[in-house]
């Protein structure tokens, strides 16, 4: 990746992540860019994985179960079950808007179904690829991990050549 | 209203939050998981119900007025009521959202049922395809519930 790809990247991912919560009335900012792990408090996290020519990776997002209950929009209690599945959800939903804005970017991928898990304290591998992003509501701490590999030549600089853009987050279509 | 909506989404949650939104407006709502779970579901459209699996209307999501697939206490020769509209995620194990399209597509009983397809994916070549296979609409989410609902309410046949 370009070096000024990578700035480009964290901006979205930024982006992407506050619009993603916006959307389910959750007001969330960005306090930086933080350590590897996740605090002790945030013991659910949905994961999922990308995989193309040029793009390939992981994307965990991580909160307290309280969070991800309040987000799911379902009357409370929220049972356990239904955290981790709309965790895996939150993942793959911020996958597809990251997703949808490198489409734009020339960057194109396919993504696996997302997964779970729980847990205290929350410990991933490290690696030279790793993006970690923090941040907050009202209430309590938001962490979003990105695992990338690229190819050397990718540059998020430029809008692909033909122009193409991706329909976007609550955009209808119809035919 | 009697129009029978099937939701099929590997999220147990969207699947709740698509149920919350259509049974408040009137609709019926039938879940698959999965794409092979809707294709069987769609499979026992149409034919006359035996009775155990008949909805009731006027219950929460998650309640006897949801008719999950693979679920029904009568077993798998039960029929499921005919479908109106399927919502269909494209990003599932098993059988993707695609891959129903398809499926229905070359099957004649069926290529006529509605689908409006609700996913994450929003790249041009998906969307161009999903039409090519006889979807009728094309959604990325997360769904503003009156927009989904006005989708619904105009694509839903009788």
């Amino acid at each position: 990746m370009t070096p000024e790809s990578l700035p480009i990247l964290d901006a979205l991912m930024i982006e992407v992540t506050i619009d993603l919560f916006a959307g389910y009335g959750v007001e969330v900012h960005y306090l930086g860019c933080g350590a590897s792990d996740p605090p002790e408090d945030v013991t659910v996290a949905g994961v999922i994985d990308f995989f193309g020519d040029d793009f390939r990776g992981t994307l965990l997002v991580a909160a307290t179960a309280s969070f991800f209950a309040r987000t799911s929009y379902l009357p409370p209690p929220t049972p356990h079950a239904t955290v981790l599945d709309w965790a895996g959800e939150l993942a793959n939903q911020l996958l597809g808007r990251l997703k949808n804005r490198l489409y734009g970017r020339g960057i194109t991928m396919e993504v696996s179904t997302p997964k779970s898990l729980s847990g205290a304290p929350l410990s991933t591998p490290k690696a030279n690829s790793t993006r970690a992003y923090i941040f907050r509501d009202s209430e309590q701490q938001i962490w979003v991990r990105l695992d990338v590999l690229t190819s050397d030549g990718v540059d998020l600089a430029h809008p692909r050549s033909d122009g193409g853009e991706a329909v976007h987050e609550g955009d209808l279509v119809l035919f | 209203m009697s129009q029978h909506i099937l939701i099929v989404d590997d999220s147990a949650t969207v699947r709740a939050q698509l149920s919350t939104v259509l049974l408040g407006a009137g609709f019926l709502v039938m879940e698959a998981a999965d794409g092979v779970e809707a294709l069987e579901r769609i499979r026992r459209s149409g034919v006359s119900p035996g009775g155990d699996n008949v909805l009731r209307s006027g219950v929460s999501p998650g309640g006897d007025n949801v008719l999950r697939s693979g679920v029904s206490p009568g077993g798998d020769n039960d029929a499921s009521p005919p479908v109106s509209l399927v919502i269909l995620d494209v990003n599932m194990p098993r059988k993707n959202g695609i891959e129903v399209l398809e499926s229905l597509h070359a099957d004649p009983q069926n290529s006529s049922i509605p689908v409006l397809v609700l996913t994450t994916e929003g790249q041009p070549e998906w969307i161009a395809r999903a039409r090519e296979l006889g979807a009728k609409g094309w959604m990325v989410k997360p769904f503003r519930p009156e927009q989904l609902l006005a989708a619904a309410r105009k694509l839903a046949r009788p």
